[in-house]
């Protein structure tokens, strides 16, 4: 199914030269919820790790269209990844893109991003399971 | 550029840290004119939690706006602050901001121990201090009350005390309950650190919440910094100047400061004309300002007759190491560190082996590693997706664990600060120009902590454990214009009084003859308070 999702979706990457429109975005969108099993994904989180994808991938459009399965699966990882890590690599070089709004939190589910107050000595004891 | 009318004070203060905002505040107290110059900025603490959060790496400074006028050291790029000229790069930082460093700082608050006075005598190692833990104690007490530091009074860490904690215990985490409890019967005794974090409300600030960002910014100002004493001596009348950098220092050839130079982030020029002069820049930026006022009359810098100015740089160098543990442990959360191990800091074989201090962290592998992120792209880019990912994630960084074994460095006198002439800041001032090295006592200490990490690993249980390569600094700035009782190999005296120069004070870890293994800001505090009596007693001379 996600294979079929990223067939879905390359043929339109491939032949744009902006990944960041309207009906690309939806696309990733659906591909990002689908690999991921969220179905609230941030928009403007989505529009960057597009970009980034597009960024890493410039210069191979090409290929884009001609996706083995090695390339598809290496890039499911990848958009996993950046959604779980709020992170991606852009040009090269690791950003931060949505600290607090890292699919990780949920999945750790017994600590909060930094930054985020909690209770007072909440730490002392074990986690109460959601 | 312009020059603007002169300044006046019966006291200036030149830098806003804990050390400046001190003694600017008591100083205030007592009715004086007193003036704070800082080179950086006010700090707004919402933007800067938002720019922590937004930032990668998420280093110790990476809250903070770089400035263009005033920069400061990062973390991530060491060579590009400092010019780094010795065989190993110097990589403590520092803040450039009202309120200085106490922005970043981790919040433990530990004395230093008796013999970390006496390294000469005791041990044949550095140098004495002109005053003794006994002289220091009372004003621990003060800088304790003026720090509302959280701590427990029926606990011994090895520095007697006189009076009790202003603040009942900060909880220390479940994780470091489940090291004490697996350590419990080993040598190595977990204890709760005293913290100058809030355990209960206090004015307008709350009680920590745990917050898990100590480093690099408390988003409630639960853990103390500087701006609070900056705000109090400011409401006693201090008037506090900011973006204005002190760039030399006029002496009058009987060696009394004249005037301080400033320069504003515009451009423009003045001068401050005070009765008495507070360096308290950091061990950084004092010796830099002082070098950088050599003069004909004092052609080695101010400050500097016996030469020891910018030397005796110390860090307290690190051994990191982390592990995954066998039973879930809860890290990522609460205050950054809690707990320490704090029976190795005063052993009797110092003469060969450092002092040790084992500060167990919260944050799981986040210095290490970066993580919980890091473990994120780990397990997804290993190709693990939904429930799988998810259950992967949580079992795994429940279980991250790291210890950090803070070593005495001694005081070489190579290891200094000088001035590299080559790089001019907007300020006015040359780049600080870093020697620094790594000695054979703290090679073996680094050894001695890894192994001794393994220990305690092994008795916890852990499926694995790995150390960092060479030291991490711990950001302990020390050094560079050490207090002693002889003006030809000492910068101050035991008051923090320049030797050749009678209205000039340098306050701060510079002062430190020698490091311990005390995080040194409650030091710091100490001295600061015990200074500011000397201070106005010299208005009075």
């Amino acid at each position: 199914m996600i294979g079929c999702a990223l067939g879905a979706l390359m043929p339109c990457i491939a032949g744009r030269t902006a990944f960041a429109e309207t009906s690309d975005l939806a696309d990733f969108l659906r591909l990002s919820a689908e690999l991921t099993g969220r179905s609230h994904l941030s928009v403007d989180s989505a529009r960057i790790y597009l970009h980034a994808l597009e960024l890493d991938r410039s210069g191979s459009h090409a290929d884009f269209g001609r996706l083995n399965q090695q390339d598809s699966d290496r890039l499911a990882r990848r958009i996993v990844a950046d959604w779980y890590s709020g992170q991606t690599v852009d040009s090269g070089r690791m950003i931060c893109v949505d600290y607090t709004g890292a699919l990780m939190w949920d999945a750790i589910g017994f600590a909060r991003p930094g930054g985020v107050p909690g209770e007072a000595a909440s730490w002392a004891l074990a986690p109460i399971e959601k | 550029m312009t020059r603007s009318m002169d300044l006046h004070a019966d006291v200036l203060v030149i830098g806003s840290g804990v050390a400046g905002a001190l003694v600017a505040y008591r100083i205030a107290r007592k009715g004086a004119k007193v003036i704070i110059m800082e080179a950086g900025p006010q700090v707004d603490r919402a933007d800067s939690v938002r720019r922590f959060q937004n930032a990668f790496p998420k280093t110790p400074e990476s809250a903070y706006a770089q400035s263009k006028f005033a920069p400061h050291p990062e973390t991530d790029k060491p060579y590009a602050f400092y010019a780094q000229k010795g065989s190993h790069p110097f990589n403590s930082t520092y803040l450039r901001q009202v309120g200085g460093t106490t922005w970043h700082w981790l919040g433990s608050v530990i004395r230093l121990v008796p013999a970390d006075f006496e390294m000469r005598t005791l041990f044949g190692l550095g140098v004495d201090w002109p005053i003794s833990y006994a002289d220091l104690e009372p004003w621990y007490c003060q800088a304790e009350q003026e720090l509302e530091v959280a701590g427990d009074d029926k606990d011994d860490l090895g520095s007697p005390r006189s009076a009790p904690y202003p603040m009942p215990p900060i909880a220390q985490s479940f994780l470091d309950l489940a090291w004490r409890d697996a350590l419990q019967t080993s040598d190595y005794k977990v204890r709760a650190t005293p913290q100058a974090r809030l355990s209960k409300p206090s004015g307008d600030r709350p009680s920590c919440h745990g917050s898990a960002s100590c480093i690099p910014i408390c988003p409630i100002q639960a853990k103390y910094d500087a701006t609070i004493h900056v705000a109090r001596a400011q409401s006693l009348g201090a008037r506090l100047l900011t973006e204005i950098c002190a760039n030399f220092v006029e002496c009058r050839p009987d060696g009394r400061v004249e005037a301080v130079r400033f320069v504003r982030s515009d451009g423009s020029m003045g001068r401050v004309r005070a009765r008495v002069v507070v360096v308290s820049a950091n061990s950084v930026e004092t010796p830099r300002l002082l070098l950088a006022s050599a003069s004909e009359t004092f052609p080695s810098g101010v400050a500097n007759r016996s030469d020891q100015l910018g030397r005796n740089l110390m860090d307290h160098p690190i051994q990191l190491s982390w592990a995954l543990t066998r039973q879930p442990v809860w890290p990522y959360r609460g205050p950054g560190a809690t707990s320490g191990i704090e029976n190795f800091r005063d052993l009797k074989d110092r003469s060969v082996n450092s002092a040790l201090r084992f500060e167990i962290g919260n944050e799981g592998w986040n210095w290490p590693r970066g993580a919980p992120e890091s473990t994120a792209r780990e397990l997804a880019l290993g190709g693990l997706r939904g429930k799988a990912l998810d259950t992967a994630l949580k079992e795994q960084t429940a279980r991250h664990i790291r210890v950090a074994a803070l070593t005495e460095q001694l005081p070489l006198a190579s290891n200094r600060v000088t001035l590299d002439s080559t790089q001019i800041e907007r300020t006015g001032l040359p780049r600080p120009a870093i020697s620094y090295q790594l000695d054979n006592y703290t090679d073996r200490a680094l050894a001695n902590a890894k192994t001794m990490h393994e220990d305690m690993f092994a008795r916890i249980g852990v499926d694995g454990f790995w150390h960092k390569d060479g030291a991490e600094a711990a950001g302990h700035i020390m050094g560079t214009a050490r207090m002693g009782d002889d003006p030809a190999t000492s910068v101050v005296d035991k008051n923090l009084r320049a030797h050749a120069h009678g209205n000039l004070f340098l306050v701060g870890a510079a002062a430190f003859p020698t490091g311990g293994t005390a995080n040194p800001t409650l030091t710091i505090a100490a001295l600061a308070l015990r200074a500011s009596d000397a201070v106005l007693s010299s208005l009075t001379e």
